[in-house]
């Protein structure tokens, strides 16, 4: 009862009841879009290439180089959920008062724009997954001030996101959602897909849809899905995990793991943090700030407790954690999967664990036991 | 049988008879990975996994690294040349026991890295194999590895392994300077006035979400309590900016007179992070001060750990 109460407040940005409407934004254009939005006292984010990565970064000059097409090193969660933030101040005042300064709530209108439809649905399953026990405000606050704009990409060898009953394409998680229609067209199929989304379309910059654009943005969207080469059977993942909890698999999976925090920091649904008071003294008055910070469950010490009890000590329950919240508890408790094949695990993991590979081991160890 | 094909066998046939011969409890080597271009660590401890062993120009990770967790085994690691360099370090600073190790040497000529090779084939799907000189793609595109290897490969002297118990294949004829300056890059950042080094290290570090990658993946960082992890103290896991100029300052001093130049810490860094540059500064500084080099030799004093009234500062 509760829970479905929670899922109410989420109305502000459901997207069903809208109805969608269609143009096509030639390229030429789309930076000058960009600038009347930021015009109208948004600020724009956008995945900006340089010093060897693609991030995502507010654009000031609009002369930055905009890379659409490649995933980007970090997620677009850090738009939400940052590395650290402040919660709230302190300040000794001496004869034993202290002042608590709350974090101030930022007011900032954001377009986010240029995110590819794994991270927009990614952040559908954090809006699930950050309002099952409790509110993060932080989290709301900036969901509720971004309009996200989604964007088609250039799948590489590391994607899933089609395993996942998803596409380049997918539109959930956008307020309108651009497909690239290639460099002859020269232009992007826009759909807008929500109220908010609406409010940023300025028709001096957008054009009505042909049916010739039409088709090209179906053809576009089934070459996209072709171009995603890595393939797996995850429609009985959390069936067959069930079976395997006690399986020594995972000693031998996790074997490799070096215990950084690539994997989940990279994740674009995993959202685990720390909280720490930072002080210094001062002329003997103490003042700080507590702070959240990212954390993650591939640390060793991520459930040491007091008393130096470790529920997970082992990489193998560790890396067992990872693939069950993501395969198997969060279906259970959200109806969703944890993981929209990002691929960003698998990129960058020093010594290849790959979800893909152990689902499928998964899959064929499930069997066995069956049988 | 092509001549990787034919450092594969030899390579499975001494594996085997290491297991025959009850020489060892565990191997570490490489397997396939998620594709083919990718190989991972794999560890075995029985001869009929033998088979599951290879090696080609992907096998890129350092095996060294998983040595001292297994230091009262008796171990086999198979390792190139970047990678024996490490077990000299880790013989040198008490980690391994020599006797309990048998050493599976193969000369390389490099590593490819994957993102050098052209956007325009399939990992997933197209068959990958190779030449002495080529990459090969699906067995009819082949592309010069000369132009694919990782940095690191192209700077290295030391393509035989230094120190080894078994040499699969051949060894590799050593050049008397590695093909490119290993110190160019440090060299760069020495040219700029004092500012502009700044600027550029803000720039780099900016990136850095530590997520300690570089320091879980170097087989020389075997302190069992670090100083750099968050719950000692030292750096918080807030990551601003003076933590991060601390876990890399430290990081990069704690490499002196240790580090081997094999290039892990750059290769896993997810943002690119220069880390190679730093810790070539401060080898490039070891050389010239003290005309010593990491990785080659077991039984000499370290330059740390001795005086001598030759050293420069006297």
């Amino acid at each position: 009862m509760l829970k479905e109460s929670r899922r109410c407040l989420f109305t502000v940005w459901k997207m069903e009841s809208f109805k969608s409407k269609a143009y096509v934004l030639r390229k030429d254009k789309a930076l000058g879009w960009l600038k009347s939005v930021s015009g109208r006292g948004y600020s724009v984010i956008a995945p900006v290439s340089e010093d060897d990565t693609v991030r995502f970064k507010q654009l000031s000059s609009f002369n930055e180089k905009i890379d659409l097409d490649s995933p980007t090193n970090l997620s677009p969660k850090t738009e939400f959920l940052p590395q650290y933030s402040t919660l709230l101040r302190f300040q000794d005042l001496g004869d034993g008062k202290i002042k608590v300064i709350p974090a101030e709530d930022s007011p900032e209108k954001i377009v986010l724009f240029g995110v590819h439809a794994c991270d927009a649905s990614a952040m559908k399953v954090l809006d699930e997954h950050l309002s099952e026990y409790s509110r993060d405000e932080a989290y709301d606050s900036r969901r509720k001030n971004t309009i996200v704009v989604g964007v088609s990409c250039r799948p590489d060898a590391y994607c899933f996101c089609t395993s996942l009953k998803m596409n380049p394409t997918s539109k959930e998680g956008s307020d309108i959602f651009l497909t690239d229609l290639g460099s002859e067209a020269d232009k992007f199929y826009v759909e807008v897909l929500s109220d908010r989304g609406e409010s940023v379309i300025d028709e001096g910059f957008f054009e009505k849809p042909s049916r010739e654009d039409l088709a090209l943005k179906e053809k576009t969207g089934n070459a996209l899905y072709e171009k995603v080469t890595k393939k797996f059977d995850s429609s009985n993942a959390e069936k067959n995990l069930d079976l395997l909890f006690d399986d020594s698999f995972w000693e031998n999976e996790s074997r490799r793991c070096i215990g950084c925090s690539i994997c989940t920091f990279l994740c674009p649904t995993c959202s685990c943090f720390d909280v720490c008071d930072e002080v210094s003294v001062q002329e003997g008055l103490t003042s700080g700030e507590r702070l959240k910070c990212w954390d993650n469950c591939q640390q060793p010490d991520f459930t040491l407790m007091a008393g130096g009890v470790n529920p997970r000590k082992n990489k193998a329950d560790r890396l067992k954690q990872r693939l069950y919240h993501k395969f198997n508890y969060m279906p259970k408790r959200i109806k969703k999967t944890g993981c929209t094949g990002c691929g960003r695990c698998v990129r960058y993991c020093p010594v290849d664990i790959s979800i893909p590979e152990i689902i499928t081991e998964v899959n064929s160890k499930a069997e066995d036991k069956k049988t | 049988m092509s001549f990787m094909e034919k450092k594969v066998k030899g390579l499975q046939d001494c594996v085997s008879r290491m297991f025959s011969e009850n020489k060892v409890d565990l191997i570490v080597g490489y397997s396939k990975g998620s594709n083919n271009v990718r190989t991972i660590p794999y560890f075995i401890n029985n001869i009929k996994d033998a088979g599951k062993l290879t090696f080609n120009s992907f096998c890129i990770n350092n095996l060294t690294l998983y040595l001292n967790e297994l230091k009262d085994k008796r171990v086999g690691v198979v390792v190139k040349g970047c990678d024996s360099k490490h077990i000299v370090e880790l013989i040198r600073g008490n980690q391994v026991k020599r006797e309990n190790l048998q050493i599976v040497g193969l000369s390389c000529g490099g590593m490819i890295d994957p993102l050098k090779l052209p956007r325009d084939y399939d990992p997933n799907r197209d068959e990958i194999t190779e030449d002495g000189e080529n990459v090969i793609i699906n067995k009819t595109r082949k592309i010069p590895k000369k132009n694919l290897y990782y940095d690191k490969c192209v700077e290295c002297a030391t393509h035989t392994p230094v120190v080894y118990d078994h040499l699969i294949g051949d060894r590799t004829e050593e050049p008397e300077e590695p093909a490119t300056d290993p110190y160019s890059k440090a060299r760069k950042i020495e040219e700029m006035a004092l500012e502009e080094r700044r600027k550029y290290w803000v720039r780099e570090f900016d990136k850095c979400i530590r997520c300690t990658a570089c320091r879980n993946i170097c087989a020389l960082c075997y302190c069992r309590s670090c100083a750099l992890d968050s719950k000692n103290g030292w750096v918080s896991k807030a990551n601003k900016d003076t933590e991060k100029w601390m876990y890399h300052m430290i990081k990069a001093y704690h490499t002196t007179v240790r580090c081997v130049r094999c290039g892990e810490c750059e290769r896993v860094c997810p943002m690119g992070v220069k880390l190679m540059t730093l810790n070539r500064k401060i080898e490039k500084e070891v050389k010239e001060l003290f005309g010593y080099e990491a990785g080659l030799d077991v039984e000499g004093k370290s330059p740390l750990s001795v005086y001598s009234v030759e050293d420069g500062e006297f």
